[in-house]
């Protein structure tokens, strides 16, 4: 199975200053989501059947983890999420 | 570098990168309460492109901090104050009007300025010879925020967007001011406007800004010659308490086009847009406003606008002689609770 991919990579680079936060939007889709159409038949009391044709989705819901900050901006820099949605998330990083 | 993770539901994972630098801030000077610090505080802006104030500090300014021509300026303010005594700046070449602004930005970009207090000692109304001396004057320069300003008392306006050589001159047309926004803070006690427009600007947003005891208009944008031009230009969540003059003025000369005034709370809807000596007024959309004071609630004047929607507008009160639509086109009123 494929791995999600981010559709806006790459994100852009952050610059903070002491006491400044920068927000980072990340857009994701799994390719392994797939939609399409298909067929029910609809058959009333008096027998009569009519196909009614619906639209099918197969959902694969995308998490958004937690930040990984690498060694050197561990305790300068502070990361949260502060929106998710379906297939996008907001980072917020604050430099202390 | 940080690693942003994403995951579908069968533990699949990617991930986003982000590559992340801590800037270093320049510390200002120590604040040395009756000095004259503005030469101080001018080197200090001089010398490098991320500048943080000392936090509570507060400096005596009696002249005008430039940022002219410089690209990418970070001003941490820290809640620090710049003060400003008298107004008693420079006087013009004609002798009639001082021109000292504390803040001065021109031909600058991606400019910002945060959590800093501009003041001074300007109360009550209007004085033409202190008209000039904006808190902050940004004339032809691009993508300059201020994030939580505090100002307070200048002799002219809260906030001057210009693209003139001079204010209020007919000089020469440096450009337009891009991508100005102003968030959050206050203005309180200017004794002009509380924010205006006098020269070319475009993009313009001022949002969730409070303004207090204005001298004249609460929001004026006045160009003062027929080639100028406002574009898409938005003010909202804004509060206002009180003002002398208009709450919103479009008159003047050049071309407005994409005026905005949206969720704003004020005492009353007086405004103007249009004049005769107007180019054009095109596409004005003011939307979830409330007027508060009951007792003198609206006039408005539009002359020769197009396109003006109104929507969802409260001021359920008393009319002073408004509206009045004289020549204007493509009038939309809805689900405003006000006479029509």
């Amino acid at each position: 199975m494929a791995a999600p991919i981010i559709d806006n990579a790459p994100l852009p680079d952050v610059v903070l200053a002491p006491g400044s936060f920068a927000d980072v939007e990340v857009i994701a889709h799994d390719p392994d989501a797939a939609s399409g159409q298909g067929t029910v038949i609809v058959t009333d009391s008096g027998g009569n059947s009519t196909p009614v044709q619906v639209a099918l989705r197969v959902d694969d819901p995308l998490t958004f983890g937690d930040a990984v900050l690498s060694p050197e901006l561990e305790g300068r820099v502070s990361v949260v999420r502060i929106a998710t949605e379906a297939n996008r998330a907001v980072y917020r990083f604050t430099a202390s | 570098m940080v690693l942003l993770p994403v995951s579908d539901h069968q533990g699949n994972t990617t991930h986003a990168t982000v590559s992340v630098t801590l800037g270093e801030m320049i510390p200002g000077p120590v604040s040395r309460p009756g000095v004259d610090q503005t030469a101080e505080l001018q080197a200090w802006w001089n010398s490098g492109s991320a500048l943080w104030f000392p936090p509570g500090a507060v400096y005596t300014c009696e002249g005008q901090l430039n940022l002219i021509d410089r690209h990418g300026v970070w001003i941490e303010g820290n809640g620090a104050e710049i003060h400003a005594p008298s107004l008693l700046g420079d006087l013009d070449p004609s002798g009639k009007v001082r021109m000292r602004r504390q803040l001065y930005l021109e031909s600058s970009s991606e400019i910002m300025v945060r959590n800093l207090a501009i003041t001074s000692v300007g109360t009550g109304g209007w004085d033409p010879l202190y008209e000039a001396e904006a808190a902050v004057f940004v004339k032809a320069s691009r993508n300059v925020t201020f994030e939580n300003p505090r100002i307070v008392g200048p002799g002219g306006d809260g906030f001057e967007v210009s693209s003139l050589m001079q204010s209020g001159c007919v000089g020469d047309d440096c450009g337009p001011t891009v991508g100005l926004r102003v968030l959050g803070g206050s203005v309180t006690n200017p004794k002009r406007m509380g924010f205006s427009i006098t020269g070319s600007a475009r993009d313009v947003l001022v949002d969730g800004t409070k303004f207090w005891s204005i001298g004249r208009s609460c929001f004026d944008l006045e160009l003062v010659n027929a080639a100028l031009n406002i574009e898409n230009v938005t003010i909202q969540n804004t509060t206002v308490d009180r003002f002398n003059l208009n709450w919103f003025g479009g008159g003047g000369g050049g071309t407005h086009d994409g005026v905005n005034l949206i969720g704003n709370v004020t005492p009353r809807f007086k405004m103007k847009w249009g004049s005769p000596g107007a180019v054009a007024r095109r596409n004005f959309l003011m939307q979830d406003n409330v007027a508060t004071d009951p007792r003198d609630n609206a006039y408005f004047s539009f002359l020769r606008g197009t396109g003006l929607t109104f929507r969802g507008n409260q001021a359920d009160a008393s009319w002073d002689g408004g509206p009045s639509f004289a020549e204007c086109l493509d009038i939309l009123e809805e689900a405003n609770s006000w006479p029509s």
